[in-house]
């Protein structure tokens, strides 16, 4: 049937990718060219200083609305399916009718610093990490659930299952309620290498196996769009949905990372370094982690920053008003002014460091009360210096993460994808710092969702395998690292290190000196 | 008939000629200015015939509007701490070595080893440091042995114009007490600092108090000048000392922030202070008896000028205008935002010129009105930590708040907050210096009673209280302050590396 509709239409892919500030429909066709994309945009409630939530609500219309509209002037028999990328981490307690019972914390969301502690408490570290592949965190799910019970026992009670943003909308669409693996590898409760929820920790927590979706292969089809779900989003009912992956395992596949050999670095808000390997890689300091991958007998050891493009925005929000002015003036965008700014300034930014622990840290040095810093200030010192230090900051953070893979890098060449990466003064930067040549593709930007496409063409067979992304990959830029510069940031680094460790104590004591309003103020 | 005082301040960039009034109103004022050759990285010298030239166009000016008879006195405030060699004559033998050239840490380093850090601060008053006379006279002596022997006289700029006008070699205490020679509990050139580093007494001028009439104007001084021959010249001051009679702190305790590029807190004692951290310093104070300790960051108003003219394109004023304004829209404490304000190295309290400045505890939420407040805090912090010092040995808990930076109306209130004290604004900020001039020409003479006319020539005209609900917020964060400078110390020295 599927084979008969597309002789009639071009066989298209609708990609969704529910990320934190929005969802992003793509529809792209069989050679993985865009075909038409939409936006559209939901908000995070930020409260008490560390937490932040969405409501699901939000997130169905907006995927209704970002659907209705991407397939405005395009015949709605040409998607051959709907596929996913998700935020992942987050906590939707949904109830026996799949009502959602309040907002899903997300996972930028830290309130739950007194679970994960007490769970440090209860388990060895590094027996968890053997389990699940990751440390123990705030961050994940596991702990914000733990949260929940402790804190909000009716919401608790009444909680019949817990899932991640794409797997509620899936469920919206086609009624059955799963998750994938890689999703379910962010939640600290899956066993990584036997691929089904752990038993140990489920034991340890008390927390029942039913309140956990199963888990399937990202490529599975979760079943087809239910009537109403058609009348909702103006797809055809039928319509087969792959449930997807989480967007760090998208990013994966968007960047065509699918072998040994191959590694990337994701810049848009936050920030990582992925591989794709056979087995898990366990940093003896647990400074990385391991996603479950696309492929199930696959794992995607990885290493994320938390405020990588998040830190150049703020300076560009804060620091950069006349540049912002000035764009708005030249009609170009503040981004390449900061560029040009950037590139006045000479390696190591006349002595200035800039540590970019705008939102805490993840790798790699999982620090919740981390914060940003410029340091070394000088009389002498411009703003040139000043965005060349953030842009350096960023990525020298990024080559601490690099150097923690040292002993299983394989790759000859790194990707770069996300945001960030589109800027060339950013991606020559990567180079020079971590010493690699760098390339682009030409998915630079849309990375996830053509990550997620690939996953939906695999599900329904349009595609023969993971591999076959290479096919609709090319390289449009490349970026050879600059010897010199790069042995002057390896000198560079301890120095970067030590001043975070100096600081490290300080942190925690600038949260007492917020202020009166401090407390009560959040975005 | 009226009675005038030419008040001249010889400062960094150029000669400053005020007239003053027997009531001590401020008539006329004129400026002048001169170069400063900075080379070599660190060094920094002037021509004392600029000082000369300027002195005599100010003069000039300010006098062609007045009866010149009714000249009462001349008198000056002057840059600290330089090298002046002269001979016999009063002839320069070289250009004055200014108080910022740091050419001489070498010699430093041996007034360390040969007699110790403690023990010359205990004797002078002050660190042996490179910004000192003494030093510098040491490098000549090592790198320009013809100029020091033909050295008959080591002399300040206030001195040396001093010299020009009436021919007599003087300086006053508190001058003395900038050279790193004098015996500021004696009042006398230091036998035992002199002695060790081996250089004659005799090279110093004779110290007097700052009011003393040192003699009369000659008539080659009055055909440059236009000053009538014959007027009596009053030694005055270092411009410090100046700073501090214009400020108001004339007798006991009075504590008072002078806020210009750099900044100090200063009191007026009846002995030197010695801190155990040796964090201030000591000067004599321009009145004879009295002492006033005091401590120097570099950076306070130049921070905000690096800050604003960073991040700002307008004018200067009005920047610093914007960012008054911005960091009243931020919160007390900057939402956790510690700006470290040592973009120059820094005196007190820490004495390292390795320190740098930074901003620390940044967040996604931090906001550019954060910055802004964050960098009035830090300097204030910064100055509070020398300040817990001097209030720690006097009942007073106002504070007088001079120097062009003082204008800021966030600014005093943010500095008023941090302190815990009332901010006392005078009449006058910038003319703080020129005045203390007049006052020592007026007292000198007996045109004015005592000092205490000051009070009528710049009475406060605002009093800033502290919101003590603050109190305790601002005790953590300069804490935090003083913890984050010292886990900092060795980063700061490898980034130098």
């Amino acid at each position: 049937m599927m084979a008969k509709r597309s002789r009639i239409f071009e066989r298209c892919i609708l990609s969704h990718n529910l990320g934190t500030t929005g969802d992003k429909a793509v529809i792209y066709n069989e050679q993985g060219h865009i075909v038409r994309s939409w936006l559209a945009p939901y908000a995070s409630i930020y409260s008490n200083g560390n937490r932040v939530e969405q409501d699901p609500n939000n997130w169905w219309s907006a995927f209704c609305d970002a659907t209705k509209n991407v397939l405005r002037g395009i015949n709605e028999k040409s998607i051959e399916v709907v596929t996913f990328s998700g935020q992942m981490m987050g906590c939707l307690c949904l109830d026996k009718a799949g009502e959602p019972i309040g907002n899903s914390i997300i996972w930028a969301d830290m309130r739950a610093e007194r679970e994960a502690k007490a769970l440090n408490d209860v388990i060895d570290e590094r027996q968890f990490f053997r389990i699940t592949g990751h440390r123990i965190s705030p961050s994940y799910t596991l702990a914000k659930l733990l949260w929940v019970k402790n804190n909000q026992p009716d919401v608790y009670r009444r909680t019949a299952k817990v899932v991640q943003a794409k797997d509620y909308i899936v469920f919206r669409l086609t009624g059955s309620i799963l998750t994938d693996y890689t999703d379910a590898s962010g939640t600290n409760m899956f066993n990584l290498s036997k691929r089904t929820w752990s038993k140990t920790l489920l034991a340890i927590t008390g927390i029942s196996r039913d309140l956990l979706p199963d888990a399937v292969p990202s490529t599975e089809i979760a079943g087809k769009v239910t009537m109403d779900a058609a009348a909702a989003t103006g797809l055809l009912p039928g319509t087969p949905v792959v449930i997807g992956s989480g967007d760090g395992l998208s990013t994966t596949v968007g960047a065509g990372c699918t072998t040994e050999q191959d590694a990337y670095l994701y810049f848009g808000s936050s920030s990582w370094i992925g591989l794709t390997k056979r087995e898990p890689y366990c940093d003896p300091a647990l400074r990385t982690f391991n996603w479950n991958h696309i492929v199930p007998d696959l794992v995607g050891p990885c290493g994320t920053m938390q405020a990588a493009g998040s830190s150049l925005d703020w300076m560009r929000e804060e620091m950069a008003r006349s540049e912002t002015a000035q764009a708005e003036v030249q009609g170009c965008k503040a981004q390449d002014l900061i560029d040009y700014e950037v590139l006045q300034s000479p390696p190591g930014a006349n002595g200035l460091l800039f540590l970019p622990y705008l939102l805490g840290e993840r790798s790699p040095y999982w620090s919740p009360s981390a914060k940003g810093a410029f340091l070394g200030l000088r009389k002498k010192h411009s703003r040139a210096d000043m965005f060349r230090a953030a842009v350096e900051g960023v990525v020298m953070n990024l080559k601490i993460i690099w150097n923690i893979f040292e002993p299983i890098m394989e790759a000859e060449e790194l990707v770069i994808l996300g945001g960030q990466a589109s800027s060339d003064v950013n991606a020559q930067l990567v180079a020079d710092i971590l010493g690699i040549r760098v390339v682009s593709h030409n998915h630079l930007r849309d990375s996830k969702n053509f990550g997620a496409a690939v996953v939906g063409g695999i599900g329904i067979g349009m595609y023969p395998g993971l591999d076959h992304v290479k096919n609709l990959l090319h390289v449009e830029k490349r970026f050879e690292p600059d010897g010199n510069n790069t042995r002057f940031y390896n000198r560079l680094l301890p120095v970067f290190e030590d001043s975070f460790t100096a600081l490290s104590r300080i942190n925690g004591r600038l949260d007492s000196v917020r202020g009166a309003c401090g407390e009560e103020e959040s975005v | 008939m009226k009675q005038y005082i030419l008040a001249h301040d010889l400062g960094t960039s150029g000669d400053k000629a005020t007239l003053f009034d027997e009531d001590g109103v401020l008539i006329r004022s004129a400026v002048a200015a001169y170069q400063t050759k900075v080379f070599n990285k660190n060094w920094a010298e002037q021509h004392p015939s600029d000082w000369w030239d300027a002195v005599c166009s100010t003069s000039r000016d300010v006098l062609s509007h007045v009866d010149r008879s009714q000249l009462a006195a001349v008198s000056f405030s002057g840059q600290m701490m330089a090298c002046l060699c002269v001979d016999a004559h009063g002839r320069p033998l070289h250009d004055a070595i200014i108080y910022c050239d740091q050419r001489s840490t070498e010699e430093e380093r041996r007034m360390i080893d040969r007699i110790g850090m403690k023990e010359i601060y205990r004797i002078t008053g002050h660190r042996p440091s490179a910004s000192y006379s003494l030093a510098k006279l040491m490098w000549v002596r090592e790198h320009l042995p013809d100029v020091y022997r033909s050295t008959a006289k080591v002399l300040q700029a206030k001195d040396y114009m001093n010299f020009m006008l009436t021919g007599g070699f003087f300086t006053d205490y508190n001058d003395a007490t900038g050279t790193n020679a004098f015996d500021i509990s004696k009042r006398v050139w230091s036998d035992s600092v002199l002695h060790e580093m081996d250089i004659p007494a005799a090279l110093f001028p004779c110290a007097v108090p700052s009011s003393t009439v040192i003699g009369r104007v000659s008539k080659d001084a009055a055909l440059a000048t236009t000053i009538p021959e014959g007027t009596p010249v009053v030694v005055g001051s270092g411009d410090g000392g100046c700073a501090t009679l214009g400020a108001g702190s004339i007798s006991l305790g009075k504590p008072y922030c002078y806020m210009g590029s750099s900044s100090w807190v200063s009191i007026t004692s009846d002995e030197p202070l010695f801190d155990d951290a040796m964090m201030t310093f000591t000067w004599a104070h321009p009145i004879d008896g009295l002492y006033h300790p005091c401590a120097t960051m570099q950076t306070a108003g130049s921070s905000l000028s690096w800050f604003s003219s960073t991040f700002m394109h307008g004018e200067e004023s009005e920047n610093l205008e914007q960012v008054n304004d911005r960091a009243a829209h931020a919160p007390a404490g900057a939402n956790g935002l510690l700006y470290l304000p040592y973009l120059l190295g820094e005196r007190s309290p820490w004495w390292n010129p390795k320190a740098k400045a930074g901003f620390i505890g940044m967040h996604v939420n931090t906001t550019w009105e954060d910055m802004c407040r964050s960098v009035i805090e830090g300097i204030a912090m910064n100055l509070r930590i020398s300040l817990e010092i001097m209030l720690a040995r006097v009942p007073d808990r106002t504070v007088r708040f001079i120097g062009g930076g003082a204008r800021g109306t966030t600014l005093r209130k943010v500095f008023s907050d941090v302190f815990g004290c009332d901010l006392l604004i005078p009449t006058l900020l910038t003319e703080a210096t020129s005045m203390g001039a007049a006052l020592l020409g007026g007292v000198g003479i007996g045109l004015y009673d005592d000092f205490s006319i000051v009070e009528k020539m710049n009475p406060i005209k605002e009093v800033v209280n502290p919101d003590v609900s603050l109190a305790d917020l601002y005790q953590r964060k300069t804490e935090t302050l003083k913890l984050a400078y010292q886990a900092l110390t060795p980063v700061f020295d490898r980034m130098d590396a």
